[in-house]
């Protein structure tokens, strides 16, 4: 009996913690639909008295954001699918190869994880912008501008990442050494191991994974900010910053938008949901 | 066969020689040159207006292309972007650059010295002499304006007759001001203030006290010498004023800087200083403000000042294109461009031969405006000029919350400026 009444105030509890975590979002919605005014109003007015529909209409009949949106579904996509097939294997070496120096190069990967992109932002753009042979450039990289203002500049810097190596490494770690033994009697070799038995188990940590680079790259706004120069390589995030000038911001049109360019986050979560949570649990990331 | 080729030899080299004595051979066989123009953007219309402005150049001029990089209006974003083009070599050819980077950017190289392009400028005498000094860095001029953006004190004829005052005389010295304010202000039976007699921001107040400062006689930095001057008993003077009018209650708090909270913009305040876009958008998006909305002339204290902020013309140090970069620029100053923009985006014009136009078209707002820009002083330029904001904005805080009396609070902002510029020196 006690154990109900414990178990019912603590779903209460939680239920009211999940309840204060939405209100940022639905007063995002809320502020799409004010007008100026209403957000503007010296006391708080939670509900808008008139639904201003023509906020969305406003919002995205400003600037091409057809394109933008295709811009971030490119980028978003490519970095998904090529940093999934990268991390996957570089996780399943280290966790299931045996070869010298496998330790090590974990640990120095694991390092690359404590230094903040702050950091490491302008060296990447300098050799993306000298990278030899692309984008005009010569074999020493120079007269182009290399990989600046391309998919391939904000595409490449997040398509490896130390995170997602030490996501698949702690997972395939969970499984037993009989396993491996038992592949090798059916006579197939590593690759193949890895491509038809740790693959397929492997589904929620790779929907776990897709989830985390999605959310980082199609929320992403420092790097697409250095590295395009025009408004046909815009991403969604930088786009947002049309409402925003010197002294004043739309705001009634700037969450317009974010609302809109949350929703492909939003549909991204509720079909990766069932395999996040068990991802989360069999990786051993218990909070 | 010798002469044979002798004579292949002298065929070619005068052909050689024919076709370098001919510009049009050269000409034709040039690629055209591409040059990047940066600029921070603002609204639809203006981000518009510099799009198809470039797009025109490049009618113009067939053998110049023109790749424009809208901004965000975010300095730090701006900042973040040129650094980074700066290391990597992608630096502007054109960067339509803020007052306040001339001294924080051109003090490190970052701009070309326009000065040997302006003098061979046919029409150089026509631009104002502010408009030359504004973009100065040692001498040298480093950017040329072409937007000035000057906050200019506005208020509302219709409160102006309710507190019994004339509509048409607007306050034109700092008495008049105080007067005025305490009496337009309206408060509860609580004693809040439920509309302000004038608009005086609680934090971020660096552009707000500027003019003040510089009515009152003060330098706020000796730029020749480069040296702050925040403890100058002028500066101290005016803030003086502007708090003791502050403990009037005849005020409702607000952020400098975050523009679309002036109590003004809201029919929450009878005067304010607002930036000629924000008091077209005001009346545009009420036609009926049109009428009820006055503006007055530069306050005079000891001198007229007011503050005028500008955006400027600026080559990359860096630029590979530097004459085609000076003609972009000198496009973009031509009449038509600047009628266009008068009269499309209202930014005053910077030419002497245009300032009647610019007052004939709408007399009333614009003659007042043009002063602005006339006795406009924008922000100090010096390499430092972060650093003295952040002192006057913390100066002021605590004056303003009295913690600290006005003179206390600026010669402390004074000394602790003067110690960490050793460190930055």
């Amino acid at each position: 009996m006690e154990n109900r009444q414990t178990r019912y105030w603590i779903s209460m509890i939680m239920l009211f913690l999940s309840l204060l975590m939405l209100v940022p979002f639905f007063l995002m919605l809320l502020t799409s639909f004010k007008t100026m005014g209403e957000v503007q109003s010296a006391s708080f007015i939670f509900i808008p008295e008139h639904f201003q529909f023509s906020n969305y209409v406003d919002a995205m009949t400003r600037g091409d954001w057809v394109r933008y949106f295709y811009n971030s579904l490119v980028v978003t996509a490519i970095t998904v699918g090529v940093s999934l097939i990268i991390n996957s294997m570089a996780g399943y070496a280290f966790a299931r190869l045996h070869f010298p120096g496998r330790d090590t190069l974990f640990i120095i990967s694991l390092i690359a994880m404590m230094v903040p992109p702050q950091v490491t932002m302008i060296p990447l753009f300098i050799i993306l912008k000298n990278f030899p042979l692309v984008g005009g450039n010569d074999l020493f990289g120079q007269g182009g501008m290399g990989w600046v203002n391309s998919y391939m500049g904000m595409i490449l810097p997040y398509i490896a990442g130390a995170f997602g190596v030490f996501l698949f490494r702690q997972f395939f770690m969970n499984f037993p050494g009989s396993l491996d033994d038992a592949v090798a009697i059916d006579g197939l070799n590593k690759f193949q191991s890895f491509l038809k038995i740790y693959v397929p188990l492997g589904k929620p940590i790779f929907a776990v994974l897709a989830a985390f680079k999605a959310t980082q790259t199609w929320n992403e706004y420092t790097w697409p900010l250095i590295i395009t120069n025009n408004d046909t390589m815009k991403t969604v995030q930088l786009a947002l910053t049309m409402f925003k000038d010197e002294s004043t911001v739309i705001w009634t049109q700037l969450m317009a938008a974010t609302t809109l360019t949350s929703l492909p986050l939003i549909l991204v979560f509720l079909f990766a949901q069932r395999y996040f949570v068990e991802g989360i649990v069999t990786t051993g990331m218990k909070g | 066969m010798k002469k044979l080729s002798l004579g292949l030899f002298l065929v070619l080299l005068s052909l050689v020689v024919i076709a370098a004595s001919n510009p049009a051979v050269f000409a034709k066989a040039k690629a055209p040159v591409t040059i990047s123009f940066w600029f921070p953007g603002a609204d639809k219309v203006n981000d518009s207006y510099f799009i198809e402005a470039a797009k025109s150049f490049e009618k113009t001029h067939p053998q110049i292309r023109v790749e424009v990089t809208v901004l965000p209006a975010t300095q730090a974003d701006v900042d973040l972007k040129l650094n980074a083009a700066l290391l990597g070599g992608t630096y502007p050819d054109v960067l339509s650059a803020y007052l306040a980077n001339i001294g924080t950017r051109g003090s490190q190289g970052d701009f070309f010295a326009l000065d040997k392009f302006i003098r061979g400028w046919s029409d150089k005498n026509d631009i104002y002499d502010s408009v030359y000094d504004i973009g100065k860095y040692r001498n040298k001029i480093l950017g040329l304006g072409y937007y000035p953006n000057p906050e200019v004190l506005v208020y509302r004829k219709d409160f102006f007759k309710e507190a019994g005052l004339d509509p048409n005389r607007p306050p034109t010295n700092w008495e008049e001001l105080a007067a005025y304010a305490k009496k337009l202000t309206l408060r509860d039976n609580s004693h809040n203030v439920t509309r302000a007699g004038l608009d005086i921001p609680a934090i971020s107040s660096n552009v707000f006290m500027k003019p003040f400062f510089r009515q009152n006689g003060a330098l706020v930095v000796n730029e020749k010498k480069g040296q702050p001057m925040l403890d100058d008993t002028k500066m101290i003077g005016a803030l003086d004023f502007i708090i003791k009018l502050k403990n009037e209650n005849v005020s409702i708090p607000f952020n400098y800087q975050k523009k679309e909270t002036i109590p003004f913009l809201y029919g929450k305040s009878a005067m304010s200083f607002l930036q000629p876009t924000q008091i077209i958008k005001m009346m545009d998006s009420d036609p009926s403000l049109k009428d009820k909305i006055g503006l007055a002339p530069v306050l005079s204290g000891k001198k007229k000042s007011a503050f005028c902020g500008y955006r400027l013309f600026t080559i990359g140090n860096t630029s590979k294109h530097k004459n085609e970069a000076w003609e972009f620029i000198q496009f973009m100053m031509s009449k038509e461009q600047m009628r266009y923009r008068f009269v499309n985006l209202k930014i005053p014009v910077v030419r002497k031969s245009m300032e009647d136009d610019f007052i004939a078209a709408e007399p009333a707002f614009n003659k007042v405006l043009m002063d602005y820009v006339k006795y406009g002083q924008g922000d100090n330029v010096v390499a430092w000029n972060t650093l003295a904001v952040k002192y006057i904005h913390q100066a002021y805080e605590e004056a303003y919350n009295g913690i600290k009396k006005p003179d206390q609070a600026l010669k402390d902002a004074q000394r602790n400026l003067l110690r960490e510029l050793k460190h930055v020196k």
